[in-house]
């Protein structure tokens, strides 16, 4: 069944305020996907994956074309749809796993992984035993969980990136590098992770640059070569 | 007439028109009807506007009663009943049930006032908002509109800070389920004879030209809350004089030493249960 | 899924005689949303907040707002009356100057008792309770209910005015740049202060400010205003991430500060 469908994207980004240069960045998308896929976005650097990730998200808008998503029978075009459906959806049905973790400031780490739950009225009194076996999982200790995370390193940043969104119960997930800055041990377990969620029937888009992992839990490539714009 | 005046001191147009404003604020309990004032032969605050309300209702047969905080003898009092003697050549009264016209400052006689009775009070300020809003355009607005919960925010400011509301006269009061009024500084004692009074009540503000009325058989409620309710003051003493424990007592000092002594505010009342117990 | 719009707005216009106020203004309000206003100063930021919270009679346009108990009225056709109803429990507007929505002379929680007086709540202890409560959500000290708040420190002023207004639990909340006054840490604490709540309550709120991390922090869409119109709108991290407009592009790049 399919859960995404691309018409006829494009994407191209106009610098208003520098002489009006035209990025021309993706061309003429067509593509589907469907329930339960693993597709790997792969090109080289700056061709666009993110771009591509956050246009699935509605955090970027396509220059033009279609992007729609299916949930059950309903259809819905986030390129044209009203921003409250655009949060509704993010909150039950796309989870994003961004390149840099976002937060808001002063909020402390557990808090930030509760609120997933709390957003899809999923928290329960069993919810804080699940969020500190996932936070303890992903090796964030225990000391740092009342803190914010803003402060954390790297890796530790990209690990609340995750359990905050792998705690909760979506049924599509885009991963922008989600091990690119995590060391051997944390990359198997959130390779682990991952495949728990495939398990289950999640649908997910993953930017991974290590052929290694690719192949451990990827079902399918999407190279954004053939996207490129022949005037580029 | 010998006195060279109009009956009742007021010409005959000027009655006229109060009797207007009168009728218009029977109509409409509880609002305050502005009105073109006459300048009287007494300064304001004397009841100037009581005055111009009795002058222009009183009849040759009308029996007048005036009352200044109770008693028919004070200064204040004599003086406008005979002003009134003077110019209408009328009856006056110290009896409450023989009046058929009162008119008060302070104070609602003690014994129940009958349908065939007006009582007329002096008003000093018409406006139970005014301490509240400043802005007469305001104000008759929250009037209009009934916005009155600045009211109820001023009992609950004494009762947070006094534990009870601590207000003794001029206690806020709702009109036919309508109109916030000012009862004049009469002790809540009596607010609750104002409640489907027999009587017809008319109001009369000198300085501030209005007039207000309350219907004969209007509901009158205090203003309070569910859990504080409305209370009347009480005392533990009785009437020095007629030995009353259910009429308002005023407190005075009856020696150097401070020592105190209760009496009937409303010395006809006081008069009259001295003469029933003997 | 369906979410209920509260507020419709048409190309709404004011003039100040000659000088464009806002124009030609569209947008909807659905239930739980929050709305950003961003503009430079002069933009129209504020004429469009007071057109839409009854402050000022526009000069054209429409405003459909629907009613809690069902059905949707014509908002500029209201009468005063019905205005002034909204304004005192079912919407509330917290002003940039708390003293502007507070009264100084009354005690913190009389100021609170007032709004819910206003929906006729005639129980003195659940006007205590309700103060004391709200208080607590906007992190002030409940023991300090029966304080005047002339003194208050401008950020707890701030807090008392927001609390008032969500007590009475309004439909829509109208803030006009709520931490404008205040110092930077301060507005801070004030914001994480709104947020917590906004996250605890499904309010609906129109928040008006020239500050771009208190829209990113706040706001799930936007209007961006240049001039009296409306250059841009959108989810807010849309617009923000990738603008479309010159205008939004130089307002989120660093070149203009507002
Ligand atoms: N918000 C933006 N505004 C302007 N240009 C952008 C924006 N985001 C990305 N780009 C440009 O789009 C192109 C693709 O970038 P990106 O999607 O980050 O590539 P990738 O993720 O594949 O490395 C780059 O040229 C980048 O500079
Ligand atoms: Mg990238
Ligand atoms: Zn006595």
């Amino acid at each position: 069944m399919k859960i995404i469908e691309l018409k006829n994207v494009n994407k191209k980004f106009i610098l208003h305020n520098q002489k009006g240069t035209v990025l021309n960045v993706l061309n003429n998308i067509n593509l589907e996907i469907k329930t339960g896929e693993c597709i790997a976005l792969v090109g080289k650097s700056g061709i666009g994956k993110s771009t591509f990730l956050k246009m699935l998200y509605g955090n970027y808008l396509p220059s033009s074309g279609e992007i729609n998503i299916y949930n059950n029978n309903n259809k819905i075009n986030i390129v044209n749809s009203l921003e409250h459906q655009i949060i509704n959806l993010r909150k039950y049905f796309i989870g994003y796993v961004s390149q840099f973790l976002r937060v808001l400031p002063r909020v402390p780490t557990i808090e930030i992984v509760s609120d997933t739950l709390k957003q899809q009225s999923l928290f329960d009194e069993h919810s804080l035993i699940k969020i500190k076996k996932l936070l303890s999982e992903l090796n964030i200790q225990e000391s740092m969980w009342n803190l914010s995370p803003l402060t954390f390193s790297g890796g530790e940043q990209q690990r609340v990136n995750l359990a905050k969104t792998l705690i909760g119960n979506y049924s599509i997930l885009l991963l922008d590098e989600p091990t690119a800055s995590l060391d051997d041990i944390n990359k198997s377990i959130v390779i682990d992770m991952i495949k728990s969620k495939l398990k289950k029937n999640v649908t997910i888009i993953v930017i991974v640059h290590d052929n290694k992992i690719r192949n451990e839990i990827c079902t399918r490539e999407i190279n954004l070569e053939k996207y490129i714009p022949n005037d580029n | 007439m010998k006195t060279g005046f109009n009956f009742a001191y007021l010409d005959e147009a000027t009655k006229r028109m109060i009797r207007r404003k009168i009728l218009k604020a029977v109509c409409i309990p509880g609002y305050q009807c502005p009105f073109g004032g006459r300048e009287m032969p007494l300064a304001y605050g004397w009841g100037t506007g009581g005055i111009q309300v009795t002058a222009s209702i009183i009849g040759k047969e009308d029996i007048l009663k005036v009352i200044d905080q109770g008693a028919d003898d004070t200064t204040n009092a004599v003086s406008i009943k005979n002003f009134f003697k003077r110019v209408c050549n009328i009856m006056t009264t110290d009896k409450t049930a023989e009046a058929s016209l009162i008119q008060t400052r302070h104070r609602i006689p003690e014994t129940t006032l009958n349908k065939d009775q007006i009582i007329v009070y002096q008003v000093p300020q018409p406006e139970p908002l005014r301490k509240l809003e400043p802005k007469e355009k305001e104000t008759r607005k929250l009037h209009a509109y009934k916005e009155y919960a600045l009211m109820h925010v001023k009992l609950y400011e004494e009762i947070s800070q006094f534990g009870s509301v601590i207000k003794t006269w001029a206690y806020p009061v709702e009109t036919n389920n309508r109109y916030i009024t000012d009862p004049t500084p009469i002790p809540k004692f009596d607010n609750p004879k104002m409640n489907n009074m027999e009587a017809l009540q008319l109001f009369g503000a000198g300085r501030e030209k209005r007039i207000y009325a309350i219907p004969p058989y209007t509901k009158v409620k205090s203003l309070d809350f569910d859990d504080h309710p409305f209370e009347i003051q009480t005392w533990d003493e009785c009437c020095s004089i007629c030995g009353s424990t259910k009429s308002y007592l005023d407190e005075i000092i009856i020696n150097n030493e401070g020592e105190k002594n209760f009496i009937c505010s409303d010395t006809d009342f006081c008069n009259s249960n001295l003469e029933k117990n003997k | 899924m369906n979410i209920k719009k509260i507020m419709h707005v048409e190309n709404l216009t004011h003039f100040y005689g000659s000088q464009i106020g806002c124009e030609d203004i569209n947008f909807d309000l659905y239930k739980g949303e929050i709305l950003g206003i961003v503009g430079e100063s002069g933009s129209g930021k504020s004429t469009l907040l007071k057109c839409l919270s009854g402050e000022i009679y526009p000069s054209s346009g429409k405003i459909n707002i629907s009613l809690e108990q069902g059905g949707v009225k014509d908002f500029l056709s209201l009468p005063e009356q019905e205005k002034r109803q909204l304004m005192r429990s079912m919407w509330g507007i917290v002003h940039q100057n708390p003293r502007d929505g507070l009264n100084l002379r009354i005690s913190a929680g009389g100021n609170i008792a007032e709004r819910l007086l206003n929906v006729s709540e005639k129980n003195y202890s659940h006007l205590r309770n309700t103060g004391k409560y709200w208080m607590e959500k906007t992190e002030m000290d409940s023991d300090r209910i029966d304080e005047f708040p002339i003194g208050f420190s401008g950020g707890m002023q701030q807090r008392l005015q927001i609390s008032k207004i969500l007590s009475s639990n309004p439909q829509i909340v109208f803030m006009d740049e709520p931490t404008g006054g205040l110092d930077v840490s301060v507005q801070a604490k004030i914001l994480d202060t709104i947020k917590s709540i906004v996250r605890d309550i499904n309010v609906t709120m129109i928040i008006v400010t020239h500050d771009l991390a208190v829209v990113r922090f706040l706001t799930d869409k936007l209007l961006v205003m240049k001039d009296g119109i409306v250059v841009e709108t959108g989810l807010t991290d849309r617009v923000l991430d990738d603008p479309q407009h010159s205008y939004t592009q130089l307002l989120t790049s660093s070149i203009l500060q507002v």
